[in-house]
């Protein structure tokens, strides 16, 4: 269990107060989910766990132990990190980036062959095909997936993630929703997860701590949040996340689209507008799938449209 | 071209020792510099100001002219190889620092974030990222380094350090444009070679480089060990300076000590850069003799009010007892030519109008068309001088630099020009040099300049040295200096044959 108790962090740089007064206990084997808006504190948070960032006062247990008596490098070995730019070392391949940390371990160059190949496959990349390849030669989802792989090769008791799906696109920020889910159900871990995003909080927390400049504003289960929001923040935040977040099925439903051929989808009518309105701004046109298996096509002219009947 | 060749094919096996010289120069202040920079850099990647105060020391040492560098270390640290590998180093650490450290802190701060926060130890972050990722940067910074140091190396040639340099040197002092083309083309060679070569080694793995890198110390340090075996214990060092004339006399007072102290060992440095090295050196003590001029003595080397006598006894006379009384060193007895300004013409031209004096050009002095030195031209001891003591006035002068007034005249463009007596185009071009009836020119004779401390430890030197006092004439000297520098023979060669052959050597 990880506990924080009256942890403070002041910046000496500026006066406020990044983190004030925050209490809050980790449970083993649960996904933890860290949600605020920008400067509430929450990546402070995750990265004191690590020692990133040093609280000022205040203590941090693992356990019961405090994570200054531990041995720094000893302690962030049995921690994975999964970092929002994901970083993977451009100079080595993706199993030896997979690898670094059983390799500082001193793991056997067999058992970690293993770890790295076995992962990969979890994650749906063939071993084969990516061990010996370079990150730049992978999508930005497939090297996420790396990442997280990375993060889980040491088998560690805690793993922290650090918004690690904010840069990537729609299609693949939702298959590696699902990827995460899996492998906690699967692997164990506790997970510690970082978030802007109310919708990702709620769709991969099991408990799901809202923040807001420096402390805590409410802390509790999927659907407590969802039930009881404690106050009009957690409701506004949750409700202005939700807007911005409804689904591309309103824009078919409208009929402002044209039907196509059946063929490869961009987005389902489940994703959201949001996601939509990104892709056509690289895009002249979005593939959309319904939920009857039928595809559309949707432009910014549809986006436009329905963005205008919903404002009236 | 066929000079070129010629050069090659006379000089072989010397321009060979010259690239080994330069390569080795080259590549042991490359290794201390590096050996220097990039482990400084590491240090300091977390320490931004002491990274930026050093960057400034080093910038500021990149500011010294390479010269003063080599005038300042020879007090010192003494001549040859040494000073030119400190220098060189000097110059070096500054790119291979720069590249180095800013390589190491412009290193993505999500991957240093990463490395961190996975509990990497210091030096493995260090081997396994941070120096993989800075490594273009350093290589890129070891490939200035290198270019610049092979480009610089040839100053060595000025400290006795020999390398490419001394073509290049001899070639601009000598006006010969293959030792010059010689000797650049060469060291660009060198500098393309190490570059791909520093590239080619920035492919391979850290651990790879690693191995190179000790093979190269253990190499050096055994060939640097070998010679310090090997090589015989110098008893006496004698220089001289750029060209041919200060090496043939030198090989002389070599063969000539030799003989007389057959347990002595002596060693030349030929083409020294410049008189004060030169003298710097031997007031330094890592030079024992050197030839040098009398006027050149009262000119630049001691301190006097007195204007140059023009009686070349009293000149030097007053050289020898100034160097005595203010810096202790012996200035033994001077040789019999002159190498001072001369007046030259054709031979034909000398022929055809009964020349011989500078006195007999007042006869046909409007038929005149001189070509001159900027310097001699303006200068008191120059045509000034000469014009108002003879009364001389002639037709037509133009001034031109000094390295093409030979060949103008050799091609007919002019028909005189100023000269050293003893310069070999004036045997090349089947010139003459007038003589100075009225002794006008300041006298510019030869002897040996010897350290004190060489004659309290050897006096029978002094004895051995004067033998040469009042041999070698004007002549004898422009033949000796035609065959080694217009006709590449060994100074060591013509000095020797000269010795023999007028009884001074017995072999």
């Amino acid at each position: 269990m990880i506990e924080f108790k009256n942890v403070y962090k002041k910046y000496e740089h500026n006066d406020n107060t990044a983190i004030n007064d925050l209490n809050l206990q980790i449970k083993d084997g649960d996904f933890f989910v860290l949600v605020g808006p920008s400067g509430s504190g929450k990546t402070t948070t995750l990265k004191m766990i690590n020692r990133l960032i040093k609280q000022t006062s205040g203590n941090i247990t693992i356990d019961g132990k405090k994570i200054d008596d531990f041995n720094l490098q000893e302690m962030r070995l049995q921690m994975g990190y999964v970092l929002q730019n994901i970083a993977l070392f451009p100079n080595m391949t993706i199993e030896d980036n997979i690898t670094i940390q059983p390799e500082s371990l001193k793991w056997s160059k067999e058992r970690r062959h293993q770890v790295a190949f076995d992962l990969l496959k979890k994650v749906g990349l063939d071993p084969e095909k990516y061990a010996k390849r370079l990150p730049h030669e992978l999508s930005g989802g497939e090297q996420q997936r790396v990442g997280i792989v990375r993060a889980l090769a040491s088998n560690p008791k805690i793993v922290l993630m650090d918004e690690p799906f904010s840069a990537l696109d729609p299609i693949s920020r939702n298959q590696l929703q699902e990827l995460v889910l899996k492998l906690h159900q699967e692997m164990k871990m506790t997970f510690i997860f970082v978030t802007h995003d109310m919708n990702e909080a709620l769709r991969l927390g099991n408990t799901i701590a809202i923040m807001r400049t420096g402390h805590l504003e409410q802390i509790g289960s999927r659907d407590e949040i969802i039930n009881n929001p404690k106050n009009n923040f957690v409701d506004g935040f949750f409700k202005n996340q939700h807007n911005d977040d409804k689904k591309i099925k309103l824009i078919i439903d409208s009929q402002d689209c044209s039907e196509v051929d059946k063929q490869a989808a961009d987005l389902n009518e489940e994703d959201n507008i949001s996601d939509l309105a990104r892709l056509l701004k690289e895009k002249d046109f979005v593939l959309v799938e319904s939920s009857d298996e039928r595809i559309w096509k949707l432009t910014t002219q549809s986006l436009l449209n329905y963005l205008a009947r919903d404002g009236e | 071209m066929s000079g070129i060749i010629h050069i090659f094919r006379t000089q072989g096996n010397d321009i060979l020792n010259s690239v080994g010289q330069h390569i080795s120069i080259s590549l042991v202040s490359l290794l201390i510099a590096a050996v220097i920079a990039i482990p400084l850099a590491i240090i300091l990647m977390k320490h931004k100001r002491a990274a930026e105060f050093i960057l400034n020391v080093t910038s500021v040492l990149q500011t010294i002219p390479s010269l003063a560098l080599l005038g300042i270390l020879i007090p010192l640290v003494g001549i040859g190889t040494l000073p030119s590998i400190i220098a060189l180093v000097v110059y070096a650490v500054m790119p291979i620092f720069q590249n180095t450290y800013s390589g190491l802190t412009t290193i993505d701060p999500d991957l240093e974030e990463a490395a961190e926060a996975f509990g990497l130890s210091r030096s493995k972050k260090l081997l396994k990222i941070e120096i993989p990722l800075a490594m273009p940067m350093i290589i890129s910074g070891l490939r200035i380094a290198m270019v610049m140091i092979i480009g610089t190396a040839t100053l060595a040639a000025l400290i006795g350090a020999g390398g490419l340099g001394t073509y290049i040197i001899l070639g601009i002092e000598t006006n010969n444009n293959s030792l010059l083309i010689v000797g650049a083309v060469l060291s660009a060679i060198l500098a393309l070679i190490f570059s791909a070569l520093i590239r080619g080694i920035s492919k391979l793995s850290l651990r790879k480089i690693g191995i190179i890198f000790a093979a190269l110390v253990v190499l050096i340090g055994g060939v640097a060990g070998y010679r310090a075996v090997v090589q015989p214990t110098t008893n006496i060092t004698i220089a001289g300076k750029m060209g041919s004339e200060p090496e043939i006399l030198i090989n002389m007072y070599k063969d000539l000590i030799e003989q007389d102290n057959p347990h002595i060992k002596v060693t030349t440095k030929p083409n020294f850069g410049g008189t004060s090295f030169l003298y710097k050196a031997l007031k330094s003590g890592s030079v024992d003799i050197y030839p040098e001029f009398t006027g050149t003595v009262l000119e630049s080397l001691v301190k006097t009010k007195k204007s140059a006598s023009h009686n070349p006894e009293a000149t030097y006379q007053l050289a020898k007892s100034l160097l005595k009384s203010q810096e202790n060193l012996e200035y033994l007895k001077p040789m019999k030519y002159e190498n001072g300004y001369a007046l030259v013409v054709k031979k034909s031209f000398a022929k055809r109008y009964n020349l011989k004096t500078v006195s007999d050009l007042v006869r046909v002095e409007d038929k005149i068309n001189a070509g001159f030195d900027p310097d001699f031209y303006q200068l008191g001891d120059g045509y000034p001088g000469i014009s108002k003591a003879y009364n001389l006035k002639f037709g037509k002068i133009q001034t031109m630099e000094s390295s093409i007034r030979y060949k103008a005249i050799a091609n007919g463009k002019i028909n005189l020009v100023d000269g050293y007596t003893t310069d070999p185009q004036i045997q090349e071009y089947k010139l003459v040099a007038l003589k100075d009836d009225k002794s006008f020119f300041p006298p510019y004779q030869g002897a040996p300049l010897v350290s004190e401390k060489l004659l309290t430890k050897y006096p029978g030197i002094r004895k051995t040295l004067d033998k040469l006092a009042g041999k070698i004439s004007v002549t004898d000297m422009q033949k000796m200096n035609y065959r080694v520098s217009v006709k590449h023979e060994k100074a060591a060669k013509v000095a020797h044959e000269y010795l023999v052959e007028h009884g001074l050597l017995d072999k």
